[in-house]
């Protein structure tokens, strides 16, 4: 990105961010909403700028190579009025390898994860604009973040969605009966080959059922590539939570005419009920995930390998342990076993994860 | 072409969503009214806080600790466009936030 462009961003947010807290300041608002308020006035009229974001170190051990992933995604979130929302996120991440007998060699990303305006239209509708995540999987929109995610490597398949759009979404809620939300989001995003706002033309969406007593989503997403070469790709997605026992699971398919499918299965579980250790256990998480990549035909291995994904066809199962030092910061390992027609391999990561969050007002 | 036709048609689809789930509302409009004639008016059955904060929020991450009530109202805002929230969902979810 442009170093003057990203001056020039990060002065206007902060000065809608003092416009932001100048309209929600407490002493011009004659009902004085702030720490001293009481139970009936919850909630809040309106919300204070925000500051959150997450950091990490994710180290990656194959055979022969050594790569350390340190990251910084500050995020901010300035609400105007009842109806808007202005939220911004930064990425800052490093890639340091090391191959055997070769210098270590490391660069840097900046880029702008999303930056958009959210406007409230109604309670089944919410008109996005801007840059913003591509709403395809669970993977991208939901669990990218090194402090939500329970594996702390990314599935192959989240190459197929980790794309930042430009340009517009539709996107809401809609209760179909009390115990059924369908949930959709659709969106055109314009091409750009800026650095640090790439983006891809293309159309697309997601639609899924939500049963919120029974904690189960069912999900299907669509996006068509409208650049270059057009193609299509599809995926279906699934999440359930166990109502008595802290398992969470988790699964996507994708299907890419260019890219390739597959497909991974998660399960999480928090030791909370563990007797022994209860001290310990009761902050540990243990995970595993089976996954597999088909590679498509025609494809050469540099262009798989630019998208991070494996150069040929790949099975792989993990095995992971997150200890929760606190809610905001963890660190966890885990040791996964490639199968692949191009050799096998132990991949081991270790890496730690810390959320942070500043209020811009409003208090403690 | 194909991408019109499909967004026009998933459009249309959410629009019909829109329109029924706005019927089945009105519809039940009167039946209510009526019921209030007769009898003292009851609330409507809120959503449970802490089945809307486990539902929307546990099935992604752990639970935060607390912010300040203007903070809290921020982030949920936040996430009720990221998640796909319902207004009276996200309502129930900071009154878990304020326990």
């Amino acid at each position: 990105m442009d170093r003057k462009a990203s001056i020039g961003v990060l002065l206007s947010l902060f000065l809608i961010a003092r416009i932001a807290l100048a309209q929600s300041d407490p002493s011009a608002d004659p009902r004085g909403s702030n720490d001293s308020q009481s139970a009936a006035d919850f909630p809040p009229k309106s919300g204070v700028p925000v500051i959150t974001g997450d950091s990490g170190f994710i180290t990656n051990f194959t055979p022969g190579n050594q790569d350390l992933g340190p990251v910084i995604a500050p995020i901010i979130l300035v609400p105007l009025g009842s109806k808007f929302l202005i939220e911004a996120e930064a990425e800052f991440d490093g890639d340091y390898s090391h191959s055997t007998n070769q210098p270590w060699t490391h660069r840097w990303n900046k880029g702008l994860e999303y930056g958009q305006i959210d406007y409230l239209a109604t309670k089944d509708l919410t008109l996005v604009a801007g840059r913003f995540l591509t709403p395809f999987g669970i993977y991208n929109e939901g669990l990218h973040p090194t402090w939500i995610r329970d594996m702390l490597n990314a599935p192959f398949i989240a190459n197929f969605e980790m794309t930042d759009s430009n340009g517009a979404m539709v996107r809401g809620a809609i209760p179909l009966t009390p115990g059924v939300d369908l949930d959709y989001a659709g969106f055109f995003s314009a091409s750009s080959t800026v650095t640090g706002f790439d983006a891809t033309r293309a159309g697309g969406g997601r639609l899924s059922l939500f049963f919120p007593g029974k904690r189960l989503g069912i999900g299907v997403s669509f996006q068509r590539t409208l650049q270059n070469q057009r193609f299509n790709t599809a995926g279906v997605d699934l999440t359930y939570q166990f109502p008595n026992i802290p398992l969470n699971i988790r699964g996507e398919y994708a299907n890419g005419r260019l890219l390739g499918s597959g497909y991974w299965v998660e399960g999480a579980y928090r030791m909370i009920h563990v007797p022994l250790a209860h001290r310990f256990m009761r902050k540990s998480q243990v995970v595993a995930r089976w996954q597999q990549f088909v590679a498509p035909g025609g494809v050469s291995v540099g262009v798989l390998d630019d998208l991070g994904l494996p150069e040929a066809n790949a099975r792989q199962c993990d095995f992971g342990w997150n200890y929760y030092l606190s809610d905001a910061l963890k660190v966890g390992a885990a040791y996964g076993r490639r199968f692949s027609p191009i050799g096998d391999m132990n991949v081991v990561t270790v890496g730690l994860a810390y959320r942070f969050t500043f209020p811009l007002g409003g208090g403690k | 072409m194909k991408l019109f036709n499909t967004l026009t048609a998933l459009l249309v689809f959410l629009s019909l969503v829109n329109v029924l789930s706005a019927a089945k509302r009105v519809k039940s409009q009167p039946a209510a009214k009526a019921a209030h004639a007769v009898q003292p008016a009851t609330p409507r059955k809120a959503i449970d806080p802490d089945v809307a904060y486990k539902a929307y929020c546990s099935r992604c991450h752990v639970e935060p600790r607390r912010f300040n009530p203007r903070a809290t109202v921020t982030i949920v805002r936040h996430m009720q466009v990221r998640a796909n929230i319902t207004p009276e969902e996200a309502k129930a979810i900071l009154q878990y936030l304020s326990q």
